[in-house]
């Protein structure tokens, strides 16, 4: 599988939809990445396994604000700069990259570095969605180290850290995107190929494009198909309440809705991401599942920042992949740990 | 006495020009074709109206299609070079990328991306003189230079500091457009609009001269302004300088207008045509502008345009055999195939006869036909539109503007009260006529500072524009504050939106 001039835009479309409102806009990054390819040719999606054991798979993806990203971005030579550091390091070549987060502009902008390095991506990432923070990742559960972690930015610093594990890890990279002015590159769990399968979501990146196919053919119905989702509401956002605290785009999403879900009334919690969506204080769908708010006609992802009221809108659900469902998953991205009351319940249970 | 306004909206099809009291009272009113040459409509129409009163004129106001025309046919425009302040960030995405081949080959003059850009926190990377004026040596030629840099909202200083280099290399007469004064936050959407701006220069500037020139040919005396986007007026200095700014007059225009003609601040207008049936909104007084930034001419922008609804309905819509609605139309010449008017064609205006909702041509040529289902299946178009506009769960009052807006019922579902005001057919030159001058300012507000004080210097930004663009300072008022907060800033950050508007300085 490739990715080239002819599917990309498909492929980011899906990253919108597993980005649960964040992970950045996808529309510079999709530039970034058609610039890349139409220079430096299209992108080879690999398996780790097609990867001798010992060979060196880089996950990369952009710390800090999306809005700094539409003032500034990449020069270009991130993607270089990252490896050239990573190989460094460990004083043999990288073999391939992989998204940290493939939802949103983060699972987009790596097929630019990718381009450019001739390197191949490799088909999982390390969340199946976007979350908000470093350690929400299946490396940190399964125990992969951060470090080293490698940030270069548009300006061409170039830094490495040794922290000694996620939290601090975290706590490093933000410093380093504000000195950095807002957004920076980072490359995090430095992995063998042989390592990957158990440490990461696998086919994530087959399944954005899957979804972004079926989103141009059958609109909202086929990213249900494909992502074995249900829709929790059709309708129109009616509210739209933003809390100005902490730094995150927290809020309230309404949805009133129309037509056979007349009389409903779904209400989505937001902090960068689509958290939970209850119904008449009844839980319908919550983190880690996803939920996913799109453009009721043509099915588009709508990032938490462009809500707006009006907007005639479907909220999708769709199942997490099963390591978030675990005790140790649920620990880390489960309601609780955003400060909502639990427990978790799979949206394949949650009646609606 | 000099208080009467003129105001003159030129569409696709007609020309309108209409001549106001002091009071505000509609003195005077003509609809003209379109000329070819736009400007020929335009001074016919102000001799129409303007009778024995040129001498007491204070403000006359144009609202044109020109500069839109010029991006969509790819006609007239000129010859840009673009320089970017940001490098060597923002190389992964060149300036004109995502442009139609066919405007980036009417306008790219060149392009560079040269080393300097602010960042979010205010630090200022340094331009390198030596080579800005390498990259302007080779501009020669161009007909205007556009300039951006990153987050210039937040400090213009690097933009200015080129503009001054532009002026010393090439000279004081090159026009340059400022990516800080043309338009919002996204660094490749303020690009683009600076690049359009500095092509429609030549274009815009023309337009103004005949104008000025139609005026002296009457003899009006009254200060002469331009429509903007928002529905605000700008002077002719201002239009010169921000061209871009008059694209979208028109819509906004006839949703002002209604709000004058029923007194309402608040409603919905729907803006019945021969093809299309356009719903916008009156909020405070103003046209409700869209959420995000537009597309023209297949660019990206980040303007903000009236917020509109356009559905393939109006008085010249087809029915077909099994009586779905066009979306084709007869358009203008609903007058000879409407069956109403003796030709073979069933149309909307047919329908809206036989059911007794409208009166014209003859309603015998259509017998005991009725098509009662007909006009339920747009009647539904419309309300669902009226739903999509509408901000709140309660009806609401709907004015009905447009030489089509006949075809329309008494009453319609998600409507308070159906409005339909005499002289609903020139409520864009009314509009065009009464509007205010404005302002508009947009920054990151960093929510770790003093917010307030953030605040006001948005809203002193918006007004000093508003006075660029021609306001009386001593009656500028905030029209309008929008406050997003964004996302993973830390401090907490929030973009802000301020529009300051007032009436044209007398």
């Amino acid at each position: 599988m490739q990715l080239d001039l002819g599917n990309i835009a498909r492929y980011a479309h899906g990253c919108a939809v597993l980005g649960t409102g964040g992970g950045g806009d996808i529309r510079i990054p999709l530039m970034i990445a058609q610039a890349a390819i139409a220079e430096c040719g299209p992108v080879t999606v690999i398996r780790a396994e097609d990867l001798a054991g010992d060979a060196l798979v880089l996950p990369v993806g952009g710390w800090g604000a999306p809005t700094v990203c539409i003032e500034k971005f990449d020069s270009g030579d991130e993607g270089r700069l990252l490896c050239e550091a990573a190989e460094g390091w460990f004083k043999r070549p990288v073999s391939a990259l992989m998204a940290s987060e493939i939802g949103g502009g983060n699972g987009v902008q790596l097929v630019s570095w990718c381009a450019r390095m001739g390197l191949p991506l490799i088909d999982a990432d390390g969340m199946g969605r976007a979350f908000p923070e470093g350690d929400m990742c299946t490396m940190h559960i399964a125990g992969v180290s951060p470090a080293p972690a490698f940030f270069a930015d548009e300006r061409g610093n170039v830094m490495t850290t040794h922290p000694i594990d996620a939290l601090w890890h975290e706590r490093i990279a933000r410093h380093l995107v504000l000195v950095s002015g807002g957004v920076i590159a980072g490359a995090d769990h430095p992995m063998d190929a042989a390592t990957v399968p158990e440490a990461t979501i696998p086919d994530t990146v087959s399944l954005a494009l899957a979804i972004g196919e079926a989103l141009e053919r059958d609109g909202v119905d086929g990213v249900l198909a494909v992502a074995g989702g249900r829709r929790l509401v059709t309708g129109k956002v009616v509210d739209v309440e933003r809390l100005t605290s902490g730094g995150f785009a927290r809020g309230v999403v309404t949805v009133e809705g129309t037509g056979v879900d007349a009389e409903r009334v779904v209400s989505i919690q937001v902090q960068n991401e689509n958290l939970i969506a209850s119904e008449s204080g009844r839980t319908i769908a919550c983190t880690p599942d996803l939920i996913t708010i799109v453009d009721a006609g043509t099915g588009e992802a709508i990032s938490t920042e462009r809500i707006r009221y009006g907007q005639r809108v479907t909220v999708i659900g769709m199942p997490c992949a099963d390591v978030w469902r675990t005790p140790r998953g649920l620990e880390i991205a489960g309601p609780e740990r955003f400060g909502y009351d639990g427990p978790w319940v799979p949206i394949e249970e949650a009646g609606l | 006495m000099s208080a009467l306004r003129i105001g003159i909206d030129v569409g696709g099809t007609n020309t309108d020009a209409v001549l106001l009291g002091a009071a505000g009272a509609l003195l005077a009113r003509t609809k003209t074709p379109t000329t070819e040459d736009p400007i020929d409509g335009i001074t016919k129409a102000l001799g129409a109206v303007v009778g024995a009163h040129a001498n007491e004129i204070s403000t006359v106001s144009l609202g044109t299609t020109h500069a839109l025309n010029a991006i969509l046919r790819r006609r007239e425009l000129g010859r840009v070079a673009v320089l970017r302040l940001a490098g060597p960030a923002t190389q992964s995405v060149q300036p004109f990328a995502g442009w139609p081949e066919d405007l980036r080959a009417a306008v790219d003059g060149g392009s560079w991306i040269v080393r300097g850009g602010v960042e979010i926190d205010g630090r200022v990377h340094p331009l390198d003189v030596a080579e800005v004026r390498g990259v302007l040596a080779q501009c020669a030629g161009v007909d205007g230079i556009a300039i951006a840099g990153s987050f210039s909202l937040q400090d213009p200083v690097q933009e200015l500091e080129a503009a001054a280099l532009v002026r010393e290399v090439l000279g004081p007469e090159m026009p340059v457009s400022l990516g800080h004064q043309v338009g919002g936050i996204g660094l490749l959407e303020r690009e683009n609009a600076a690049i359009l701006n500095a092509s429609l220069g030549g274009i815009v500037g023309g337009v103004i001269d005949a104008f000025v020139a139609a005026l002296a040919t009457h003899g009006i005396v009254g200060t002469p302004y331009l429509t903007q986007n928002d529905g605000t007026l700008m002077s002719v200095e201002q239009a010169r300088a921000l061209p871009v700014l008059t694209i979208g007059g028109g819509a906004s225009n006839s949703i002002r207008g209604a709000g004058v003609l029923t007194g309402l601040t608040d409603a919905l207008v729907i803006d019945v045509g021969g093809t299309s049936t356009d719903v916008g909104a009156l909020a405070q007084g103003f046209p409700r502008e869209s959420a995000f930034g537009v597309e023209l001419g297949g660019v990206q922008t980040n303007f903000r345009m009236p917020d509109v609804v356009s559905v393939a309905l109006g008085g010249g819509t087809i029915i077909g055999s099994a009586g779905e609605l066009g979306p084709e139309s007869v358009g203008y010449r609903l007058l000879e195939q409407a069956r109403v008017f003796g030709g073979q064609i069933l149309t909307m205006s047919d329908c809206a006869v036989a059911a007794g909702r409208a009166a014209m041509g003859d309603a015998g040529l259509l017998g005991d036909a009725a098509w009662p289902e007909v006009l339920a299946s747009a009647d539904l178009l419309v309300a669902d539109a009226i739903d999509r506009m509408k901000l709140s769960r309660g009806d609401v009052p709907v004015v009905l503007v447009g030489g089509g807006s006949a075809i329309l019922p008494a009453t319609l579902a998600g409507a308070s009260e159906l409005l339909r005001p005499a002289d609903f057919d020139v409520a864009n030159a009314i509009g065009a006529a009464v509007g205010l001058v404005s302002g508009d300012a947009e920054h990151v507000l960093n929510l770790g500072l003093d917010r307030e004080a953030g605040i006001e210097a948005v809203r002193s930004d918006a007004a000093a524009r508003a006075l660029l663009a021609g306001a009386d300072p001593a009656r500028l008022e905030t029209i309008r504050i929008d406050e997003v907060s964004l996302a993973y800033t830390d401090p907490p950050m929030s973009r802000l939106r301020v529009k300051v508007a007032g009436p044209p300085l007398a």
